[in-house]
C-alpha cells in the first residue's frame, strides 16, 4: 500500500512503514506543510491511503472527506491517547496488527473507504462507501 | 447533510466554547446567554451532555465583535438589538469595519452604498444613511478620534484574539482541523503538541525531534495551551 501520512503523524512512522514494505510519504516531507484540510485530501488521491489523527470535527471538512472517500480516497484514522501519540513503536504495532485486515478491506477488491483504529489496534471499524453515503450527520467520534 | 449549503462561511471552523471564551474575552455566562438568545449561536454543534458547543468561524467573529461593542459604550440591552439588526440588515457584518459610538453601532452596507445605523433605544433611529454619520467623519470632539473601529481592532489582534501575544508562532485557520490552533506554517495542533509533552517543557525536545521543528515552537504551544486553560 502506498501511504500518505498527515502532518500530525510523526515522521518516524513514515520510515518504519517504508521498512515494512509500505512506501510512505509524509505531508511535510512533500513540502506541503501547513496545507489546508481540503488540499491534503486532494493530495491523498495520489496514494492508496491517508493516515491521520484528524477527527473531522468540522462539518465542512467531514463533508469534503466523505465526498473524497466516495470517489477514490481511503482514510485510516488513528484514534490514540496523548501518550500513544508520542510512542511511534506503539503506533507501528497498532498498524501492523491491523494492516492485514486493512489491506483485505481497503485494497483494490475491498469496499471499505474509512478505517478507524482504536484501543491500540484491538478495535477497528470500517465504513464502506454505502455506509458513508447513508450518513446524514456529522462524523461519528 | 447534503441539503446544507457548505459554501456558506457559517459552515467553516468548529471551535469549542472553551476556546471562544478565552480568545474573545466573553464569559461563559455571556456565551450561554447569547447562544440562547440567538445573538451568537453555536451554529456547528449545539452541544449536549459532555459535548461542548461548537462555533463556526463567523460565530467566533461575532462573539469577538460583541465583546468589543460592550467595551465601547454599547450597553448590554442595546447589544442584543444591534446584533439582531445587523444580522437582518447587513450581510457578513462581522467582517465589515463596524464602528461603535455611544449608543450607536454603525456598519457600512455590504454593497458600499451607505451606512446602517443601529440605535436600539429609539427604534425609529434605525436607518440607512447614504453618507457617513457626522460622528464618523467630523473633526470635532465627536469625530473619528472618539469613534472606535471595532473590526479594525479585531484585525489588529489577529486570529488569536486575547492571546495575540502568541500570534507570531501560532494561528487559527478555519481550513485546518476545523480552526484548531496550529503552529504557523504547519498542521500541528498546539493541543496535540502540549498533550504529547504532558504539558511539560521537558518533553518538548523529544516532540520537536519527532516533528522536526524547533523546540521553542513546542514550548510556545505548551504556553499557549496553558493560557487557553487558565
Amino acid at each position: 500500500m502506498l501511504c500518505l501520512l498527515d502532518e500530525n503523524v510523526a515522521h518516524a512512522l513514515a520510515d518504519r512503514l517504508t521498512e515494512l514494505g509500505h512506501p510512505t510519504a509524509h505531508v511535510a516531507r512533500l513540502g506541503r506543510a501547513g496545507s489546508l484540510d481540503e488540499e491534503v485530501l486532494e493530495l491523498a488521491r495520489n496514494f492508496d491511503v491517508l493516515i491521520t489523527f484528524d477527527r473531522f470535527l468540522e462539518p465542512k471538512v467531514w463533508h469534503a472527506a466523505r465526498q473524497a472517500m466516495l470517489e477514490d480516497v481511503r482514510i485510516i484514522r488513528l484514534k490514540v491517547t496523548a501518550s500513544e501519540q508520542t510512542d511511534v513503536e506503539a503506533q507501528i504495532h497498532m498498524l501492523q496488527r491491523c494492516l492485514p485486515q486493512i489491506e483485505a478491506r481497503m485494497g483494490p477488491p475491498g469496499d471499505a473507504r474509512l478505517a478507524i483504529i482504536a484501543q491500540q489496534g484491538r478495535r477497528i471499524r470500517f465504513r464502506t462507501a454505502d455506509q458513508l453515503r447513508a450518513m446524514t450527520g456529522p462524523q461519528p467520534q | 447533510m447534503d441539503e446544507i449549503d457548505f459554501s456558506s462561511p457559517f459552515w467553516c471552523g468548529a471551535l469549542p466554547t472553551r476556546m471562544i471564551r478565552v480568545l474573545s474575552g466573553a464569559s461563559l455566562g455571556q456565551l450561554r446567554g447569547w447562544h440562547r438568545d440567538g445573538i451568537v449561536e453555536a451554529s456547528i454543534d449545539l452541544g449536549g451532555r459532555g459535548r461542548p458547543r461548537l462555533y463556526g468561524w463567523v460565530d467566533y467573529c461575532k462573539a469577538r465583535a460583541a465583546v468589543k461593542l460592550l467595551e465601547h459604550d454599547v450597553r448590554r440591552a442595546e447589544l442584543h438589538d444591534a446584533v439582531k439588526r445587523l444580522d437582518t440588515d447587513v450581510r457578513g457584518w462581522p467582517l465589515l469595519p463596524l464602528t461603535a459610538y455611544a449608543s450607536h453601532v454603525v456598519a457600512p452596507n455590504s454593497s458600499g452604498a451607505g451606512y446602517h445605523v443601529c440605535a436600539s433605544k429609539a427604534p425609529k433611529q434605525r436607518r440607512v444613511v447614504e453618507e457617513a454619520p457626522p460622528y464618523l467623519v467630523g473633526d470635532d470632539d465627536c469625530g473619528l478620534a472618539r469613534s472606535l473601529a471595532v473590526v479594525d481592532e479585531l484585525q489588529f489582534e489577529g486570529s488569536l484574539g486575547r492571546l495575540s501575544q502568541f500570534s507570531e508562532i501560532i494561528h487559527i485557520n478555519p481550513g485546518i482541523f476545523g480552526g484548531a490552533p496550529v503552529l504557523i506554517g504547519t498542521r500541528l495542533e498546539t493541543a496535540l503538541l502540549a498533550a504529547m509533552c504532558g504539558g511539560d517543557a521537558d518533553g518538548a525536545a523529544q516532540v520537536a525531534e519527532m516533528y522536526r521543528i524547533g523546540t521553542e515552537r513546542v514550548e510556545a504551544a505548551i504556553e499557549f495551551e496553558k493560557a487557553l486553560a487558565a
